[in-house]
């Protein structure tokens, strides 16, 4: 769905109508969803944060501001602060590194699956202000100014910490990518005299 | 090589659940249906609710305002005023002596100074309280009999015991008695009011009944009450069974002066005078305006005036040989005046105080 029918939703739902309500709060359930999904993860927490940002977005509807942002902005402003404030609060939150994410919440084919987890493994391993700052931009493909404007920072911040951090994920595939050479390579290289 | 863009696609074009999503949404609805409303209105009824019960509270501690009777002038020497609701009876009018039985409410009558010596009497239950000169009142309250003295002093007779009740108290003390505003409308008054006509003008008291004036036609043709127990209902209309009253005459207002004759002291300003110099720590010439306003011979005041002077002497003075021969002055000059009794316990403690408490209940003669 695109911006401007989001757009039309939000005045549908400010002005009463039930059913525009309905179908803008699924669909930014999706984003809401995705975009907990690539910062914080799965499991308890995760579910979590979507809910609280489901029942922040459903109550604050009525007083959303079409002017300044569309609602999907909206929306992950408010996810992204959710899951912030969980993640420091969530001291026990770990890292997924053993491929256990769950994307049942996704529809998605097998490998499709297999390779979100991927993406999701790599991001982990970046600090959180950059994934923040790497997911809203590269996959909700936020300017710098919205991006800043969700990460309450400057545009620049949120554009340079996006740079560094697609170059840390570069670089962590390149390694992956490029193993290390083997002993026997080693030995059959000449030896001078 | 991992294609990091082509994975960043692949989470672009992901999906969720549309099941999921619906159901998260559902589960958002049916809560605001079940859930009630924040009831931001709350706290304002609450504090609205308090602030009204505030108001109730303070509102009913307030006495409320009852109103005024009507003045009523008993006879040249007596005017009253009844609080609403009030039915009293004039038991006796005479020259010397005027008696008024109080069965309900309250009655506050004012004594007018003058010769012969006149006895007003408030009776009311088990209760009589006389003056020789004052304003006071008789309440009958529930359960009990309430006086309460505006000026002079009261002599209460009840249950066999007597009670000394001087201005601004009240007996019993602090029980509610007569409308204020009654006492404050008799001393504004600043003169008797007029003679009454040759009949005995008895009037009911009903503040909402428009007061003829004096010479209404009607006074000559119609019978004339009786002055003796005759009834007077404070909210009954003015006719009665068996008995045509008059109305009460309203009372002229007290006419000025003539011009190029100083005005004549009242023993009522006499007696104001004495009070405040007693007030301005002036005890000695308190104690000669009261002997000044004593050897006028007034039945009324002289009683009253040799008391006060002697309590001056025994209290603010300390001359207990002074205060006895001034109580003992009264005793003699004035031995059936209501304020004997406290010309003698004055004299008594005098006694006590020079240690001759053994003749306290020798009586001196005249």
């Amino acid at each position: 769905m695109t911006a401007a029918e989001l757009a039309a939703l939000a005045r549908g739902a400010q002005a009463g109508d039930s059913a525009a309500r309905h179908a803008l709060l699924v669909e930014l359930y999706g984003a809401v969803r995705k975009h907990v999904y690539l910062a914080i993860g799965s499991g308890a927490i995760a579910d979590d944060a979507v809910q609280e940002t489901m029942i922040a977005l459903h109550r604050g509807l009525a007083g959303f501001r079409g002017d300044t942002a569309s609602p999907r902005t909206w929306a992950l402003a408010i996810a992204t602060r959710v899951a912030n404030r969980l993640r420091r609060k969530e001291a026990r939150y770990q890292l997924v590194e053993d491929g256990a994410v769950d994307v049942g919440v996704f529809d998605l084919a097998p490998e499709a699956a297999a390779e979100l987890v991927t993406l999701q493994r790599a991001l982990a391993s970046l600090s959180p202000p950059k994934r923040d700052a790497f997911v809203l931009m590269a996959i909700f493909e936020l300017t710098a100014e919205e991006a800043g404007r969700v990460l309450g920072t400057f545009a620049n911040t949120a554009a340079s910490r996006y740079r560094h951090a697609r170059a840390e994920l570069l670089a962590r595939f390149k390694k992956f990518d490029d193993p290390a050479p083997t002993p026997a390579t080693v030995a059959t290289e000449p030896v001078e005299s | 090589m991992t294609d990091l863009d082509g994975l960043i696609e692949r989470a672009r074009s992901a999906t969720v659940d549309r099941g999921a999503a619906e159901r998260c949404v559902y589960e958002l609805e049916r809560r605001e249906r079940v859930a009630p409303r924040p009831r931001r209105w709350l706290p304002w009824l609450a504090a609205g609710l308090a602030a009204a019960a505030a108001a109730i509270v303070l509102w009913s501690w307030r006495e409320p305002p009852r109103p005024l009777g009507e003045v009523v002038a008993i006879s040249d020497r007596v005017t009253v005023v009844a609080d609403p609701d009030t039915v009293y009876r004039v038991a006796h009018s005479g020259a010397d002596d005027t008696t008024i039985t109080v069965e309900r409410g309250a009655v506050t009558a004012r004594l007018w100074p003058g010769a012969p010596p006149h006895r007003l009497a408030l009776a009311g239950g088990e209760v009589i309280a006389v003056a020789t000169g004052t304003v006071y009142s008789l309440a009958i309250r529930p359960g009990a009999v309430v006086v309460s003295v505006v000026q002079g002093t009261v002599v209460v007779q009840a249950g066999g015991a007597v009670h000394i009740v001087r201005a601004g108290q009240s007996w019993p003390p602090d029980r509610r008695g007569a409308a204020p505003a009654a006492g404050r409308a008799l001393l504004a008054l600043s003169a008797p009011p007029p003679p009454p006509a040759s009949e005995v003008v008895v009037a009911p008291v009903d503040a909402g009944v428009t007061v003829p004036p004096p010479d209404a036609g009607e006074a000559s043709d119609a019978p004339l009450a009786d002055d003796a127990g005759e009834e007077v209902d404070a909210g009954a209309p003015a006719i009665d069974a068996g008995v045509v009253k008059r109305p009460a005459r309203a009372l002229a207002p007290v006419p000025a002066p003539a011009p190029g004759r100083p005005p004549v002291p009242t023993f009522n300003d006499r007696a104001h005078t004495a009070r405040s110099l007693l007030g301005q720590g002036q005890p000695d010439r308190a104690v000669a305006e009261w002997l000044a306003i004593a050897d006028t011979r007034d039945a009324t005041w002289s009683p009253i005036a040799l008391v006060a002077a002697a309590q001056i002497e025994l209290d603010r003075l300390e001359d207990p040989g002074r205060a006895i021969e001034l109580a003992e002055r009264m005793l003699r000059e004035w031995p059936g005046d209501a304020q004997a009794p406290e010309a003698r316990e004055l004299r008594c403690q005098a006694l006590r105080q020079l240690g001759r408490g053994g003749e306290c209940a020798a009586v001196p003669q005249r």
